[in-house]
């Protein structure tokens, strides 16, 4: 590869020998050792691009001299004997557009006898949509690591930044995360760009604002905010933009990196971020008035502020009929408290209140324990790590050898450790149905700190049965009540008590019915038309009769 | 990034005062009603809540006089700094001497009623700090979390006690008034008191977004605290005799073990369900106490913030809880003698006395600007 490289490399220069003169001058002695130097951002930013053709790529390649991937074209501008220089990085540009659109027209398509100069290739010849105008070598270099090409002119102090870039794209795929049956099946992709078109093509307004960023020293991700203007609360944009103009780091890989510096609670389990790979997700969220964070090679978007009852809605409660989606809704609810508590109340029951059981069952219960050689709370905590485990190892492995993994817990936890009589067959029932349970919380990174939560109340259940449950979850009330999102309480509009919203939360009332907008949205308007019911057909027919 | 004290609104403000009454009245107010007034009961709580409403009606006019002020602020204005400081100080007092008398029914009830094993110092301790986290995170979490809790309590409360509806035999409430009005009256005096805690109001009032309804914040407060303790002392007296209800310690758990599900047989016994509602109950009763006594405390001492005082006052309060008692029958009859008559002395006499002061010197906070005054009396309190 890298030898083919070089004979390239050779063949290039042999080639621009023949046809031009004089060659570009070779390194300076002294300058071999400067090679190695490290070229810091600040330092090439005090460089400005000089007039001379030659001293411009000197300086390109001490910087960039010995990248295999980079690559360097000289050439004479049609028309005239002036020479240029195209440099970019060869495998982020795409090569057709370069070669017909840029070099094509630069060496033919230039009148005899013209005046060249950078304004007229950029307004006359270059027919690339995005093109812009570069001063210094900081610029020039990260227009160039972007994939973009970048045009030097010999008498020109100025370079033009061209947008040639492309590269391979994953294509738009069902999200895998978060799946419905009756949703759309498009999924973000790694690419910013995509993901933009995504939401554009959802929301069709001049007043969608897409605000780009770009962050991390190394990265230089490109990070998107995106709101509606007008829906949106003014004061939460600039808060969102200040703390994320206050990122300074390396590397920023995805959406964690950001959500992490941005966020307002540090130390807690659970997220104050909604992250999402799916845009009718994101276009509901930017609709209420939130603000959605993209962030270059991540597949997921932020929304915030994030509040608990919107970690636990999907979007498939908006594709069906409102009161299954109301019905769906609650029992998700009470499978997401009874993932918390769901062995912890059984260890606590049986232990210190079997009064509480009907007499038939608890004999049942006692029959299945017989024999069992560890008390109730240990034989919960044995199940509930091996179930963790077994999750865990399902995730890691290649999908084939996930099913033994299963096989083998199923074999040997639910067969076998019951037939040698280590945990009751009640408990594997009991702790099963927790981790399912846990499992129907919508968004992973909530369910993640549920199944934590529940080792620690398992043993204040272990300790102090009931009360310790109770001890446990309002514990965990009060943190959950402490919380904020980028100044949203995180339990609203559960408390403080928003009447107007809970008819999204405590039930998904039909359309027409959510009339007005939420109050993250300052400007209150309707986001139904008031009269959006009688005008529906039957009511009409009914007024007429 | 979180205010301080930030702003509650005015539900949670009726939240909190029903909060501050509800988890320990309607354990021992049934108790105490049976003893003193026997079949009479309902007739102590209609008196009861018309003393409650004088109460709530002559809180809410002071606080109204200074709504950017706590009464400790205000008081040495009132009373000059001397004796405005004493009485400041009482307030003070009575808060957190609350806050361990609940502390220790607390652990009483849950000694007694469940874990006869477990020491009671462990109840104390835990509720205790369950109490401090909350009360660290501030006021608006409070209210929040309590916003919550009442809304699983109040319905939860009626609905197990729709359940022994049945029960309920009318001839318990007679005779009528078989020894005249004394022993309603009498028996008035607990329940009485109980309600007369909504006069936390003095202590929220700057912190409530909209103060103008302070006043029915109160009110409704009270009537949702009647309604309760009616409610239960109806039951317990209807279903099991004054008789029995006045020898009972705490009557409203026996009705609770009343309780079961004859077609559907999930759950034998409600009262751990009751248990665990009432402990949700219970820490927000403490919490608003303790909350309001470290406001108090913060100011009296012209502090800038209580966060500080939180830990060592709640070891205090769980030490004194254990200290001021001998026993449980010693906690039931200071309860139903000595309580009421404490309470009453801070919530209807000093309030009154306050009210009464300002009044005739017709002070009232002139300017509308909410902390500019505060800081001027804490100033002059530091100066003290």
């Amino acid at each position: 590869m890298r030898m083919g490289k070089k004979l390239k490399d050779l063949l290039v220069q042999s080639k621009l020998k023949r046809r031009l003169a004089p060659a570009p001058p070779p390194l300076p002695q002294e300058d071999r050792k400067a090679e190695k130097k490290v070229w810091e951002p600040g330092e090439l930013k005090q460089i400005p691009i000089s007039s001379s053709l030659e001293q411009n790529l000197a300086l390109v390649k001490r910087v960039m001299g010995g990248n295999a991937d980079f690559e360097m074209r000289e050439f004479v501008l049609g028309g005239g004997e002036k020479r240029a220089a195209i440099i970019f990085m060869a495998n982020m540009v795409e090569r057709s557009q370069l070669n017909r659109q840029i070099l094509e027209n630069l060496m033919f398509r230039i009148p005899k006898d013209q005046k060249v100069d950078l304004d007229f290739l950029r307004d006359r010849v270059i027919t690339v949509a995005e093109v812009c105008e570069v001063r210094d070598f900081w610029e020039v270099f990260s227009h160039v690591t972007e994939g973009c090409a970048v045009l030097f002119v010999d008498g020109e102090n100025r370079a033009l930044g061209l947008d040639v870039r492309g590269y391979e794209r994953r294509a738009i795929e069902e999200p895998v995360t978060e799946s419905t049956v009756r949703g759309p099946r498009d999924g973000f992709v790694e690419d910013v760009e995509e993901n933009i078109m995504l939401i554009r093509r959802r929301i069709k307004t001049p007043n969608l604002v897409m605000e780009r960023v770009t962050v991390g020293r190394l990265t230089r991700s490109v990070v998107v905010l995106a709101y509606i203007k007008g829906l949106v609360n003014p004061a939460l944009v600039e808060e969102v933009k200040k703390r994320i103009a206050q990122i300074d780091m390396d590397a920023v890989y995805g959406f964690r990196y950001v959500e992490e510096m941005i966020i307002d609670n540090p130390y807690t389990f659970f997220p104050q971020a909604i992250c999402t790979e799916r845009p009718d997700r994101v276009c509901g969220a930017l609709t209420e008035g939130r603000v959605v964070i993209l962030v270059d090679t991540s597949p997921f978007a932020l929304i915030v502020p994030a509040s608990l009852p919107m970690l636990l809605q999907t979007p498939e409660d908006y594709y069906h009929i409102s009161g299954i989606s109301t019905a769906i809704r609650w029992l998700r609810y009470l499978a997401f408290i009874f993932s918390v508590v769901g062995s912890p109340l059984y260890v606590a029951i049986s232990n210190y209140h079997p009064d509480m059981i009907p007499a038939r069952l608890l004999l049942s219960l006692a029959a299945a324990r017989e024999g069992v050689p560890v008390p109730a709370a240990l034989e919960a905590f044995m199940m509930e790590v091996a179930f963790e485990l077994l999750r865990e190892a399902g995730i890691r492995l290649p999908r084939q050898v996930g099913q033994a993994v299963s096989i083998v817990g199923a074999l040997i936890i639910g067969e076998a450790a019951v037939r040698a009589g280590l945990v009751s067959p009640l408990m594997v029932i009991i702790v099963a149905a927790t981790g399912i349970a846990s499992f129907t919380v919508p968004s992973y990174e909530l369910g993640v700190p549920m199944r934590l939560l529940r080792f620690p109340i398992l043993f204040l259940a272990a300790t102090l049965g009931l009360f310790g449950v109770v001890v446990g979850l309002l514990a965990i009330l009060i943190h959950l009540a402490g919380l904020r999102s980028f100044g949203l309480p995180y339990l609203s509009p559960l408390a403080p008590l928003k009447f107007g919203e809970l008819r999204d939360v405590l039930v998904r009332a039909p359309f027409w019915a959510m009339r007005t907008r939420p109050e993250t949205s300052k400007r209150n308007w309707f986001r139904v038309s008031p009269w959006g019911r009688s005008q529906r057909p039957e009511e009409e027919h009914r007024r007429e009769s | 990034m979180v205010r301080e004290e930030g702003r509650i609104s005015a539900l949670q403000a009726c939240g909190y005062q029903i909060s501050i009454v509800l988890a320990t009245a309607i354990l021992f107010v049934p108790g105490i009603v049976a003893q003193k007034a026997r079949s009479d009961g309902w007739l102590s709580l209609l008196l009861a809540f018309i003393f409650g409403l004088i109460v709530a009606v002559i809180s809410s006019k002071l606080a109204l006089r200074f709504p950017s002020q706590t009464v400790i602020q205000y008081a040495p204005r009132i009373l000059g700094p001397f004796l405005g400081k004493i009485v400041g100080f009482i307030y003070v007092y009575y808060f957190f001497y609350v806050a361990y008398y609940v502390q220790r029914q607390f652990g009483e009830l849950m000694t007694t009623a469940y874990m006869q094993e477990t020491p009671i110092v462990v109840f104390i301790a835990i509720l205790t700090l369950l109490s401090c986290y909350a009360i660290y995170q501030g006021l608006e979490v409070i209210c929040r979390v309590n916003q919550i809790v009442l809304v699983i309590f109040i319905p939860a409360f009626f609905f197990l006690l729709a359940l022994i509806a049945k029960d309920i035999r009318l001839d318990n409430f007679l005779p009528f008034l078989e020894n005249g009005w004394g022993p309603p009256l009498v028996g008035a005096l607990a329940p009485g008191a109980w309600m007369g805690e909504v006069a936390v109001i003095l202590m929220l009032t700057p912190f409530v977004s909209d103060r103008r309804r302070v006043l029915r914040t109160s009110v409704t407060a009270v009537v949702v605290l009647f309604l309760c303790m009616l409610v239960v002392v109806v039951g317990a007296i209807g279903t099991m005799g004054a008789e029995v209800v006045a020898r009972l310690l705490f009557p409203a758990f026996s009705l609770y073990r009343r309780i079961h599900f004859a077609t559907i047989p999930i759950l034998e016994r409600q009262d751990a369900v009751f248990m665990m509602i009432w402990v949700a109950g219970m820490l927000f009763k403490l919490t608003t106490f303790f909350y309001a006594g470290l406001l108090a405390l913060s100011q009296w001492l012209g502090l800038k913030t209580y966060r500080p005082l939180i830990f060592p006052t709640g070891a205090l309060l769980a030490a004194l809880s254990l200290m001021s008692w001998h026993n449980i029958s010693d906690l039931v009859a200071f309860s139903a003698e000595v309580f009421p008559l404490s309470i009453d002395f801070v919530n209807l006499f000093l309030t009154g006395l306050l009210l009464l002061v300002a009044a005739c010197r017709g002070l009232r906070e002139v300017n509308g600007s909410p902390y500019a005054d505060g800081e001027e009396v804490k100033g002059s309190a530091g100066a003290v």
